[in-house]
């Protein structure tokens, strides 16, 4: 059939990124990095498990991941903002969130998902979690309740999927179990088991 | 990864990061408020309640933009009763209601559905006060007030928010949410509280009804509350500044809430308007423009010690344990400032709080 109606939405999200990620300032607000002292808290998580860095982004989460002896990976819609030291080390998967993954190991032992989920078009935001689901143990995911102004530089909506903190803690309960869910007020953190 | 090599970031390898100085909360204006209201739950207990509390997933109560709707408080005091046709008139017209402890029940069941509710208290009394809940009603707990009070609204609306009466708080709220949290000022009774939460949601138009601080006809409440049956009293009157004016029969915590009140007032009362309903002394002494003198503060004080009963867990009185209305320790009790008088008079319009009956 010719589409000429619509492009495919994988598309259009890939290309704004590429876009953004032109923009150094936006490679400097990435929260992952912050985060990961977080995760190992909640997670109890050990080195050497297997961790798959969610929308990794400049990749800044997975080096400190790595520095701590963990085996990690990454997947991302665009390695145009990946960090150079990102780049030459840690295994790098191009892939769009919500569709198959190309990965046919065992699940990761633990999903890192920082400053993802918000940007998800609504409709894939549940697509999402379901790829997650399928190749992570367990999760952690750290979500922007509120909008975000990197856009208006490009024109553009990055926060897609703006939800109040129980509306996530609701769904990511219902796709797994929740073990603990903290609201921080702008944004949530919520740790899953699938 | 090998051990002899760390990965360092570009970013990191480009610019060196200086330490950023994190502003320090102001607190002289907590501790203006708060300091002179003491806590009726052990601080052991209360950090009992709030590690446990924290950690039920709960959404936190947030600030939003101001607003130009109206709201009314419905607090438990004897005149909630003789002014509930005006309540009802002011529901009907598209108030919203907060309730707050008992008249949470005794609303719905004269057909009135709040549309929030607030608890401060950590005793686990309080959640017998929550044996209705409604689909319709956002319920506003403190993260001291007792789990069992959180058990009994599992699958409603819950939101949790925080106080300060102990800075033990601190130590817990801090790490758990990383500074992300905000502390609800006010008083040590649960109305003061629901005004600053109100206030924080963006209402500054706020009508309080059955905020009396004192006993009207011999009742404390207008239902039932074994609780505070036989309080010690004692009587206060105004007649510096109204020598033919009534005297108020007053329990220990009632004259604690009004001296809070008074100091809300004089520190933020130019953020809200507060409609003040019924007969009661927070009213009278609104029109006057009267605050506690040293006097009368003595005579609240002297009801304090052996004053009033507390509910076991088991629902029987028990003798008040020795935390009860105690300022809490570390913090001294201030010599009350003399109040801005132009904040205490009555107004028909501008900021403040005025009486309206």
């Amino acid at each position: 059939m010719e589409q000429w109606f619509l492009g495919n939405p994988r598309d259009a999200e890939e290309d704004k990124y590429e876009r953004m990620w032109d923009h150094e300032a936006y490679g400097d607000h990435s929260p992952g990095e912050q985060l990961v002292d977080l995760f190992l808290e909640m997670s109890g998580a050990k080195p050497p498990a297997r961790i798959i860095d969610i929308g990794s982004g400049p990749g800044r989460a997975s080096i400190k991941l790595a520095n701590l002896d963990f085996n990690v990976r990454m997947i991302d819609f665009t390695d145009k903002g990946l960090d150079k030291t990102a780049r030459q080390h840690i295994p790098f998967n191009r892939g769009c969130l919500w569709e198959e993954w190309p990965f046919k190991n065992p699940p990761f032992d633990y999903g890192f998902c920082c400053d993802v989920m918000e940007h998800i078009p609504p409709e894939y935001t549940m697509l999402t979690i379901h790829q997650i689901r399928k190749h992570c143990s367990k999760a952690f995911f750290h979500i922007s309740l509120i909008n975000d102004a990197f856009g208006d530089s490009i024109g553009e909506t990055l926060h897609l999927s703006i939800c109040p903190f129980e509306w996530w803690r609701d769904r990511l309960n219902g796709m797994g179990e929740l073990i603990e869910c903290r609201d921080f007020l702008k944004t949530g953190i919520y740790y899953v088991q699938f | 990864m090998s051990n002899s090599k760390k990965l360092v970031s570009e970013k990191k390898q480009e610019k060196s990061r200086g330490k950023r100085a994190v502003p320090r909360k102001h607190t002289m204006f907590f501790d203006e408020v708060v300091d002179v209201g003491g806590m009726n739950t052990s601080e052991d207990r209360i950090k009992q309640h709030i590690e446990h509390n924290i950690r039920l997933g709960l959404p936190q109560i947030k600030p939003y933009l101001l607003n130009k709707d109206n709201v009314i408080i419905a607090a438990g005091g004897p005149s909630l009763e003789s002014c509930f046709d005006e309540l009802k008139e002011q529901y009907e017209k598209g108030y919203k209601v907060v309730a707050v402890n008992n008249t949470h029940d005794w609303l719905i069941e004269r057909g009135i559905n709040p549309s929030v509710y607030v608890m401060l208290d950590g005793r686990p009394f309080n959640s017998s006060f929550l044996n209705n809940p409604i689909p319709s009603c956002k319920y506003f707990l403190s993260s001291q007030c007792h789990p069992d009070s959180f058990r009994k609204l599992a699958g409603h609306q819950v939101y949790i928010f925080h106080c300060d009466a102990y800075a033990v708080e601190k130590e817990i709220l801090e790490p758990f949410y990383q500074n992300n949290y905000h502390i609800i000022i006010g008083g040590s009774t649960v109305v003061l509280r629901a005004i600053m939460l109100m206030r924080m949601l963006g209402f500054q138009y706020i009508d309080l009804y059955g905020f009396d601080s004192c006993w009207i006809d011999d009742k404390h409440h207008s239902y039932e509350q074994k609780q505070n049956d036989g309080e010690k009293t004692c009587i206060l009157s105004f007649r510096d500044y109204d020598p033919d004016g009534p005297t108020f029969k007053v329990s220990f915590w009632m004259g604690k809430q009004l001296q809070e009140f008074q100091r809300l007032v004089n520190q933020v009362g130019d953020l809200f308007k507060l409609n003040v309903h019924g007969d009661g002394l927070v009213a009278y002494m609104l029109k006057l423009g009267a605050e506690l003198n040293q006097e009368q503060m003595e005579q609240l004080k002297e009801i304090d010690d052996e004053s009033g009963t507390e509910v076991k867990e088991s629902g029987e009185p028990s003798a008040r344990n020795s935390d009860h209305n105690k300022v809490p320790q570390g913090k001294t009790t201030r010599k009350a400032r003399r109040p801005r008088r132009k904040a205490l008079e009555s107004k028909d319009c501008g900021a403040g709080a005025r009486a309206t009956n």
